[in-house]
């Protein structure tokens, strides 16, 4: 594997990672805090946390030196990358059906961001070859 | 009956049972003081559960959603002949309990860090707490049981 060239389903998943982390210190709702703010946190604050791992798993396995364990409590990274991106979408959807005043820019990029998780995990797969798809 | 439910099993389908029921009890209560003028009475106590758009929801019952998820898997698996896939995604089913198990604890503990302002946690939030953790358990035994009482083993 080149260290220095992410594939198209890392980069994704790195600049999602980056956009989901930005848009939760934006307004979730209109007149709400954002996903680090009183009231939302840190249930929230779940969402930039899985990109952000998402994302820096890959940022750190490209672009360091470092070993990661093959495996993390029995899961694949694959299937890490999968399941948080998962688990990413279903939660920002539940959080744009939450009753609220209007939706703020925060809760919009953080979706558009958890797609974008979903995809690049599930583009990670078949770069990989996991056969989890297919 | 098809089989007898293994300890696991026996621990996610009382969990999953427990945090669905209790999805309907009071996830949040509001009190306030009483005053009365004449004979009309403000004020007093209100209850929330799961299902109201107070406690967040739809995200307060995505717990509950995993338990039943999570139930339902050992009951057909249990007491049916009913064939699911055995993997879901490429994951096992012992590892897509993992994952629910532990997501229904993640989000009941950061609802239980969240700041509630003026309302309290009702009889129905203790009650889906406890039963998160006993599906995150649930998950750990079934993770160490013998495959056949829990379907195919992990990739």
């Amino acid at each position: 594997m080149n260290k220095s060239q992410p594939t198209t389903a890392e980069l994704t998943i790195m600049i999602a990672g980056a956009a989901m982390l930005i848009g939760s210190f934006l307004g979730f709702y209109e007149h709400t805090a954002s996903a680090w703010g009183t009231g939302l946190f840190p249930i929230a604050t779940l969402l930039p946390i899985y990109g952000v791992v998402m994302a820096a798993q890959i940022a750190v396995a490209r672009f360091t030196q470092v070993q990661l364990p093959p495996r993390v409590a029995g899961f694949t990274w694959e299937q890490v990358h999968a399941i948080l991106g998962l688990l990413a979408v279903i939660l920002a959807v539940l959080f744009l059906a939450v009753d609220n005043a209007g939706l703020g820019a925060g809760i919009v990029i953080d979706f558009l961001a958890a797609i974008g998780l979903a995809v690049g995990a599930f583009r990670l797969q078949q770069e990989r070859n996991t056969g989890m798809i297919g | 009956m098809k089989h007898k439910p293994t300890p696991a099993g026996i621990v996610i389908l009382v969990s999953g049972f427990v945090i669905v029921i209790a999805s309907f009890f009071a996830f949040y209560t509001f009190k306030t003081p009483q005053l009365t003028f004449g004979s009309t009475r403000v004020g007093g106590t209100a209850s929330f559960n799961a299902w109201d758009k107070v406690s967040l929801f739809p995200v307060s019952i995505l717990p509950a959603i995993c338990g039943l998820l999570m139930g339902t898997r050992v009951a057909t698996l249990t007491w049916s002949d009913l064939r699911i896939a055995d993997r879901v995604l490429g994951l096992a089913w012992q590892q897509l309990h993992l994952v629910l198990g532990f997501q229904a604890a993640i989000v009941m503990i950061a609802f239980l860090i969240r700041d509630n302002s003026a309302l309290s946690f009702g009889f129905g939030f203790w009650l889906m707490l406890v039963a998160s953790i006993g599906l995150a358990v649930g998950a750990v035994m079934l993770n160490r049981e013998p495959a056949t009482a829990t379907g195919p083993a992990a990739a």
